[in-house]
């Protein structure tokens, strides 16, 4: 059974005040460099531990149809222009195939324990404690390496390293920062934790939200998860799946 | 440049060479259509090709001629995030389907086609020549081969195998849903190949063959199937890890959320009017709504996108859709097919062997409207004993006994594809050429429960599509001064509404009367409605009733709809479906978006300040290019006329639309345009109004000097003053 709401908060919670403790144990043992990247205070981290994020991005594939405008508005804010290559999330979509299985939708997870951060060497991955501990590339310490690809678990890895206009074409990394630092976005006000991530927004369908309660870790299901409502069944969509929907999930 | 990527390739199938084009070269023509049509203009004069010399009828000439230039088109919003302008693609080139000519024309169609396309660096992709030997492009970024079908088996193979065997080729053992990188492609990506295929229908040349992409995106008209058939061109693949670059990328955000929050139904959140609504295909609702719903009943026996198709679903959409109008299913059978794409066995047992028999037409590769009016026509004669085995049009062992069976689809299909037997020869010309060989032309007609045995052929030789031209004038009359039927839908949505409304649910009063559609829609029908002394009169452009329909008002009315979607549904490609956003439901003025929202996509995208009327200039001269090419390829005034039937019989059903009558109290309202015929002489007259409006000659109907040099084409002026072909102002 899927915890509530609250439940999820409580336990996002414990593990915060758990990761605080442990980091202030950290801390102390291996000091702590600052990266200031304009003005935005970011911590190196990750060796042996790591802090929550505050954030979290969950998809329904059995409602999204495939359109990539998550991609494609992914691209948009982030890089400036429609790149699917460049997309932090990325949507599989096997034409061929037999619903619900022929539509893969698979978007950063923002680790509880993210390995991408641990594998880098160079202090461009890191945990921004600023901004609800994200986790950030930043691009300027970033060699593109390709360290932080092979160390994500998941299929297709999440980190993605390519040519970067701004730094003369050479490689640099990216991933998912929840529009964070996103130089195109629309809003004022911007992305992050607290502000509009684009593929949410863009979704059509309401087939991606943004969530502050952590996700299970586990498997799959802590990220898929179902969003199609009574209505979207009373279409004939989805119907062997949308009796499990859980308004507190949308 | 913003919006394009750059280059466009030139692909000679003969000599195997590939060359580049300049997209900046073409820029002024936008994309799609008036990009191709330019494109194929200039190699036809470059080439010195004698169009008007051509024999449609011959299997090696007109649009089967290795000198047929095959193009195919994205447009600056491909692949950008603009709604229902992402996905599109368009085919250009001479058709083989229509009659006596095979018009320059052009198919258009869904999926991901043409933004893979871009990413992989290109504009579009030219195709010229006929290879000797059966043949697939196969396009990674920069990396573009022309390779033997031989080597994968792919010629003989239905649409849907043909693309596994690409993807398995391109992609290699590489699973489903990792990063691929294939040689050849300068980066990485997780998408399979976008791939542009044709059927057996296609190979074998078949008159109606289409071309296919993924499983339901399909160029129907003008038989391109076809004629990749005659260059022995099975298949054209593209795989890009590339960007495009645009102006304004939170530009393009932005006025995507605030279209989608302003315009749109919410899909999460809708009332059972919403529903309804949706069904009435306005733009911007999220489709799931429209298309996965409840559709009309008297759609049951033909559209089995709705509900009644008993299997789980989930919705599926073209790439940057809002609404996704299509969908996908538990079985896979049919993925992503809709409307006349369903419509092949609507007669079939059950609804079962009708989504069987759905895959099955796609997997073949043909148009399945000639079908719609094509196989009940057929069922009578074979009920009246005239097909048969050993009857006068000999169809072999198919057996119409078993009509109504998934087996009787699979033999119909194959008989056709294969061109087996004198009937499926015959069927896989065409049915206006079949008919001709049968000498059976006086069937084309109106069928009716009495008679089956006519079909509806009422210009081109090309079947009619819902929209008869003796009450939708717009439709009617702009497909015969054009190359195809039109299937432009603005005009007939203001129809359905009204029906649906109306005489489905029994909703009163309208939500937009039909003095409400006249004037919402007169409003933008700016250039057209300008010189007008007041907005009374221009509102006639809207009036069909009898006494109107060969007006210049409604000449206005076909040119501003030809203009318009020359520019914005040809070229820029947006969705026949969505656009243009005149009337609109969810909103409580029913104002809609367009074409305030348009000209801020284009400037997002673009950088460029291009106004409506802009666009519709653009979009007259596109319209004129065609006229010149059609005229070079054999045009008169005296061709154009409709089938026989249009103006003998008179069109049995009762078709709405807004009419004016001074003498009634509701001076504008919804009241019958049907049951009438046209008259031959006032048609004739109405052509003169046409073509003086346009600025053609009135005798030939051929372009003048003074209106292509009006629009910067002086040196088109020229060619075709030297080729005899020009018209007197």
């Amino acid at each position: 059974m899927k915890p509530t709401k609250d439940e999820n908060e409580k336990s996002v919670d414990t593990i915060r005040k758990k990761n605080l403790s442990t980091r202030r144990d950290f801390l102390r043992v291996v000091g702590v460099f600052a990266i200031g990247a304009s003005g935005v205070g970011m911590l190196s981290c990750g060796r042996e531990t790591s802090d929550a994020c505050m954030g979290y991005v969950l998809v329904d594939p059995a409602k999204c149809q495939g359109c990539l405008t998550c991609m494609v508005a992914c691209s948009l804010v982030n890089e400036g222009c429609v790149n699917l290559s460049l997309s932090r999330i990325q949507v599989q979509r096997d034409t061929f195939g037999t619903y619900p299985n022929n539509i893969q939708v698979t978007q950063c997870r923002q680790c509880e324990d993210p390995k991408c951060v641990e594998a880098c060497t160079n202090g461009a991955l890191a945990i921004d404690r600023e901004n609800g501990n994200i986790r950030v590339i930043n691009r300027n310490y970033c060699n593109g390496c390709g360290r932080c690809m092979q160390a994500c678990p998941y299929v297709p890895e999440r980190p993605m390293v390519a040519p970067d206009p701004q730094f003369a074409g050479t490689l640099r990394s990216r991933k998912c920062d929840l529009c964070l630092s996103a130089p195109y976005h629309w809003d004022p006000a911007g992305g992050g934790v607290d502000g509009k991530q684009a593929c949410v927004a863009a979704c059509p369908l309401g087939a991606i939200k943004f969530t502050t309660s952590m996700p299970v870790q586990e498997g799959n299901d802590g990220y898929n998860v179902n969003m199609r409502g009574i209505l979207w069944g009373d279409l004939g969509l989805g119907y062997d799946v949308y009796m499990e929907y859980d308004e507190s999930d949308v | 440049m913003s919006g394009w990527v750059g280059k466009i390739v030139r692909i000679n199938l003969t000599t195997k060479k590939i060359s580049y084009i300049n997209t900046s070269d073409y820029e002024e023509w936008i994309g799609g259509h008036g990009m191709g049509a330019k494109i194929f203009y200039d190699i036809m004069i470059e080439k010195g090709v004698d169009l008007e010399s051509m024999d449609h009828n011959s299997p090696t000439d007109g649009g089967f001629s290795p000198d047929n230039v095959v193009s195919i088109m994205t447009s600056p919003f491909t692949g950008t995030g603009v709604p229902a302008a992402t996905g599109r693609t368009e085919v250009q080139g001479m058709g083989v389907q229509q009659y006596p000519i095979g018009w320059y024309t052009k198919s258009l169609f869904g999926g991901r086609f043409g933004p893979m396309v871009k990413f992989a660096g290109y504009d579009g992709i030219v195709i010229e020549g006929a290879a000797s030997e059966p043949v697939w492009i196969d396009i990674r970024d920069s990396d573009i081969n022309i390779r033997k079908c031989s080597e994968l088996g792919l010629w003989g193979k239905d649409t849907v195998e043909a693309q596994k065997l690409i993807w398995d080729y391109v992609v290699g053992d590489e699973e489903y849903g990792t990063w691929i990188s294939p040689e050849g492609l300068s980066g990485r990506t997780t998408q399979r190949p976008a791939v542009l295929t044709m059927g057996r229908a296609g190979e074998n040349k078949c008159r109606f063959a289409c071309l296919i992409h993924d499983m339901g995106n399909c160029a129907g008209a003008g038989g391109f199937g076809a004629v990749f058939g005659s260059k022995n061109l099975k298949a054209v693949s593209v795989i890009g890890s590339g960007g495009i670059p645009v102006a304004d990328p939170a530009g393009i955000v932005k006025e995507r959320l605030s279209n989608l929050e302003e315009y749109a139904g919410n899909i999460n959140n809708f009332t059972i009017i919403d529903r309804i609504r949706g069904m009435l295909r306005h733009p911007f609702l999220p489709g799931a709504a429209e298309a996965y719903g409840k559709t009309p009943t008297n759609w049951d026996n033909a559209d089995f996108t709705s509900s009644l198709r008993n299997e789980n679903k989930g919705p599926s959409s073209c790439m940057g859709c809002y609404g996704g109008c299509r969908a996908r299913y538990q079985s896979g059978l049919a993925n992503e097919s809709k409307c006349a794409g369903t419509y092949f066995y609507a007669q079939a047992d059950s609804k079962d062997i009708m989504v069987q028999a759905t895959d099955l037409v796609n997997r073949y590769g043909f148009n399945t409207f000639d079908f719609y009016q094509g196989v009940p026509y057929l069922k009578a004669l074979a009920d009246q004993g005239v097909i048969g085995k050993g009857c006068e049009i000999d169809c072999g062992d198919l057996d119409w006994s078993t009509f109504g069976s998934i087996e009787f689809a699979q033999e119909f299909l194959r008989t056709i594809a294969e061109r087996e037997t004198e009937f499926g020869d015959a069927v896989a010309e065409g049915f206006y050429r079949a008919l001709d060989r049968w000498g059976r032309l006086d069937d084309i007609g109106d069928a009716s429960e009495e008679d089956m045995a006519h079909i509806p052929l009422p210009y081109w030789g090309l079947p009619e599509h819902h929209y008869d031209a003796r009450a939708q004038l717009d439709y009617g009359f702009g497909s015969i001064l054009g190359d195809r039927e039109t299937c432009e839908h603005y005009f007939t949505s203001i129809y359905w509404d009204n029906y649906w409304h109306e005489i489905l649910y029994g909703l009163k009063p309208l939500d937009a009367n039909a003095l409400q559609s006249v004037t919402l829609t007169v409003e933008k029908m700016l250039p057209h409605a300008s010189d007008y002394a007041s907005q009374e009169e221009a509102m006639q452009m809207m009036n069909y009733s009898t006494e109107n329909m060969y007006s210049e008002h409604i000449a206005r009315l076909v040119s501003w709809d030809r203009h318009c979607t020359r520019f914005f549904k040809a070229s820029l490609i947006m969705c026949d479906w969505r656009f243009p956003d005149i009337i609109n439901y969810m909103r409580d003025d029913k104002r809609g978006s367009s074409f305030t929202s348009e000209e801020r996509f284009i400037k997002a995208v673009t950088g460029k300040d291009l106004s409506y009327l802009d666009c519709m200039e653009i979009g007259r001269k596109i319209w004129n290019l065609d006229n010149v090419i059609w005229t070079l390829q054999g045009r008169h005034r005296d061709m154009v006329y409709f089938a026989d039937y249009i103006y003998r019989d008179t069109f049995e059903k009762e078709w709405k639309m807004t009419t004016y009558d001074a003498s009634e109290s509701t001076t504008w309202a919804f009241r019958d345009c049907g049951n009438r015929k046209l008259d031959r002489d006032e048609f004739d007259n109405f052509k003169t109004r046409f073509y003086a409006y346009e600025g053609w000659d009135t005798k030939t109907g051929w372009p003048t000097r003074s209106t292509l040099e009006d629009l910067g084409l002086k040196e088109i002026a020229d060619t075709l003053e030297s080729r005899g072909k020009l018209g007197s102002n």
